[in-house]
């Protein structure tokens, strides 16, 4: 076994057990934190694939911002495990455990008829910041400055729902 | 290479983004304490400007921006509806948050931006380019349902929209990113070409199966309708008739360069799917909509019927079939429109929409009653209403494939579609009115609601100049030969 195929082995491993964890953990606490170290192998495996961006970008924007965002959200806020019903939670169970089931044999058949078709190496090109900001910048200039309206309308949404709420309620937004 | 830009395609979208911007000046820029609605004045002339401008491009056909951008008769008939239907839904915003002065603007700001990603999703020719521009439709679409904070219903039908609109997202990217790697491109001619020369293999009927729960989670189909009552019933009035309207055409878009463009050649494949839950998708919605005692449930309900009746255009698979797709959503705008506008400012004067306060409206309003009437018999398939002559090429077009099953289902339904409808005609008819009071309607919005009586009698009756804009507009794209 070569040295990429071993480490890819590692972390898909340890990738695979912490999103088990981040669904199976009581603790909120613990879902956020199995989510930092599954987040942590998914870029591992980007590098091993060279693209070096992807995983540097999910590294800082995902492990470094939002989750340690939601850590501090769950502890500040204190949260419990939702409470469901026994009865609710069962009907939940049986057609998670179904849909999920027969997605995942879907994936696998998926996968599986794609691993008798040729394959191809990984092109030439590295996944560089600057292969990439030149892609950016050419072919998908549009999308790429597109992205910004995203960023416009999360602004207004912010705003506007978090306006007033910190008084009485809506009353106070709506005469300010 | 830089790429060379053909900014006279992309002129529309253009001039929405300045308007838009316009907006977010003047909204900044206006004293606190204005009396008049000068974004939703502006909004309205900006609006009417942009449809004269888009008559103009018509004849508009080609690629820019790498091929990102595309321009067809497709594209451009879309985005003439997405104007019109605008064009409602602001006259609907200006009356519904009258009593809202300062957090008014920002949700015209979000309708313009809803309305720059509709057009795009329309003109998009590369799935990347694409889920960009659906995710600044759905986003704007998150923001607005749960738009009315003091308001659990609104609060709760935002939050079960944006969990259920990230998961289809989720399997949105899910499926371009198999997509990929069996074709290796995101462009939709590129895949074209792939699939003409290739037959189907599971990996790429899974990115298929995927990319289709996304879209169908816009149009509403079963089983990707979960949303649809909860977030109708909660969202402000003018955000459902968005939803109802402007957000299923552009589902309706993505599905016909879906099925009659990228996967045209494997058309043997999906014919039987899409037919299974075209019929499912109509039963659940008219089975559904018997009971209901709110009207924007029950037209929640009949939303996802007509997802279903408009699916056998796209299970038909020919050239009629998609044609009879883009003529019934025409109708389908006036009509569904003229309602939520009815729903809208009865809303404003007696502050609910249970159907049992529609009690003796013909006695309150009669321009009222007579409209929600014709929208509602128009919506059953009564002649010689839109919603009939819609529904007759839809069936005709489904009969011609060989779906004969498929068109009985169809009829059924409309019978049952009937039933619910005429209740709610009966109550505004014939039942006694709780109070006598007069239900103001303002002169602009007389006209307005005259516009929706006049486009739902006008393309029933004249049908022939609508069917050749529908059937136009489907010239660029791929059939199978019988």
């Amino acid at each position: 076994m070569n040295m990429p195929a071993f480490f890819f082995c590692i972390f898909a491993a340890i990738l695979i057990f912490a999103s088990l964890a981040v669904v199976f953990a009581r603790n909120p606490l613990y879902n956020v934190l199995s989510l930092v170290l599954a987040i942590f192998c998914l870029s591992s495996l980007f590098m091993l694939l060279e693209a070096f961006f992807v995983g540097i970008i999910l590294l800082l924007v995902y492990a470094g911002a939002v989750l340690v965002f939601f850590l501090f959200v769950v502890m500040l806020l204190n949260l419990n495990a939702p409470t469901f019903t026994t009865t609710e939670q069962s009907r939940f169970r049986l057609w998670g455990w179904l849909f999920g089931l027969a997605f995942l044999s879907e994936t696998f058949l998926a996968i599986k008829s794609f691993l008798a078709a040729e394959v191809t190496q990984p092109s030439s090109i590295r996944g560089t910041i600057e292969t990439i900001g030149q892609i950016l910048f050419t072919d998908y200039l549009l999308p790429f400055e597109l992205t910004s309206l995203l960023l416009l309308i999360a602004i207004f949404g912010i705003v506007s729902l978090a306006k007033g709420a910190m008084g009485t309620g809506a009353k106070a937004g709506e005469n300010q | 290479m830089f790429p060379t830009i053909d900014w006279s395609l992309i002129l529309l979208e253009l001039l929405i983004t300045m308007i838009l911007v316009v907006l977010v000046v003047l909204d900044l820029a206006l004293p606190k304490d204005t009396k008049k609605d000068w974004l939703g004045i502006l909004s309205l002339a900006g609006l009417f400007g942009l449809i004269g401008f888009w008559l103009t491009q018509r004849a508009l056909v080609g690629t820019t921006f790498s091929g990102m951008f595309m321009m067809d008769s497709l594209a451009w008939f879309f985005k003439g509806f997405f104007l019109m239907a605008m064009v409602f839904v602001i006259a609907m915003t200006q009356q519904f948050f009258k009593s809202m002065r300062s957090r008014k603007n920002e949700f015209y700001l979000l309708l313009w931006l809803a309305l720059l990603g509709m057009c795009l999703v329309a003109s998009s020719a590369d799935f990347l380019m694409l889920f960009i521009a659906i995710e600044i439709l759905t986003i704007s679409l998150y923001v607005m349902t749960a738009y009315l904070k003091s308001d659990k219903h609104s609060l709760e039908a935002g939050m079960k929209y944006l969990i259920l609109g990230a998961l289809s997202s989720g399997f949105f990217l899910y499926g371009i990113s198999f997509l990929y790697g069996t074709t290796r491109s995101t462009h939709f001619e590129a895949i074209q070409g792939f699939v003409s020369s290739h037959a189907m293999a599971p990996m790429t009927a899974f990115a298929l199966v995927l990319i289709f729960a996304a879209v169908g989670f816009k149009i509403a189909a079963v089983p990707f309708h979960w949303w649809v009552p909860d977030v109708y019933q909660g969202a402000p009035t003018p955000v459902t008739a968005l939803l109802s309207v402007g957000s299923k055409a552009a589902g309706f878009v993505v599905l016909m360069r879906l099925f009659f463009g990228i996967f045209a050649s494997w058309h043997g494949q999906w014919t039987l799917v899409l037919a299974a839950l075209s019929a499912v998708t109509m039963c659940y919605g008219n089975l559904g909509a018997m009971f209901q005692t709110n009207i924007k449930r029950l037209l929640g309900y009949s939303s996802i019927g007509h997802a279903g009746y408009l699916l056998m255009g796209a299970a038909a698979g020919s050239a009629l079939g998609a044609s009879a797709i883009n003529f019934y959503l025409l109708g389908y705008l006036f009509t569904n429109l003229g309602a939520f506008l009815v729903i809208v400012l009865f809303f404003i004067s007696s502050k609910s929409d249970e159907i049992k306060n529609y009690a003796g409206l013909v006695k309150r309003s009669p321009l009222l009653a007579c409209t929600l009437l014709l929208a509602l018999v128009s919506l059953a398939g009564v002649p010689p209403l839109a919603g009939f002559f819609g529904k007759f090429i839809l069936l005709m077009a489904t009969v011609k494939s060989g779906l004969l099953w498929l068109a009985f289902i169809a009829v059924v339904n409309i019978v049952i579609s009937l039933y619910y409808y005429l209740m709610v005609a009966k109550r505004i008819y014939v039942d006694a009115p709780h109070t006598t009071s007069i239900i103001p309607v303002s002169r602009p919005m007389r006209l307005l609601l005259g516009i929706a009586i006049v486009g739902m009698i006008g393309i029933g009756i004249f049908q022939g100049p609508f069917l050749d804009v529908a059937m136009t507009a489907v010239k660029g794209m791929y059939f199978l030969p019988k």
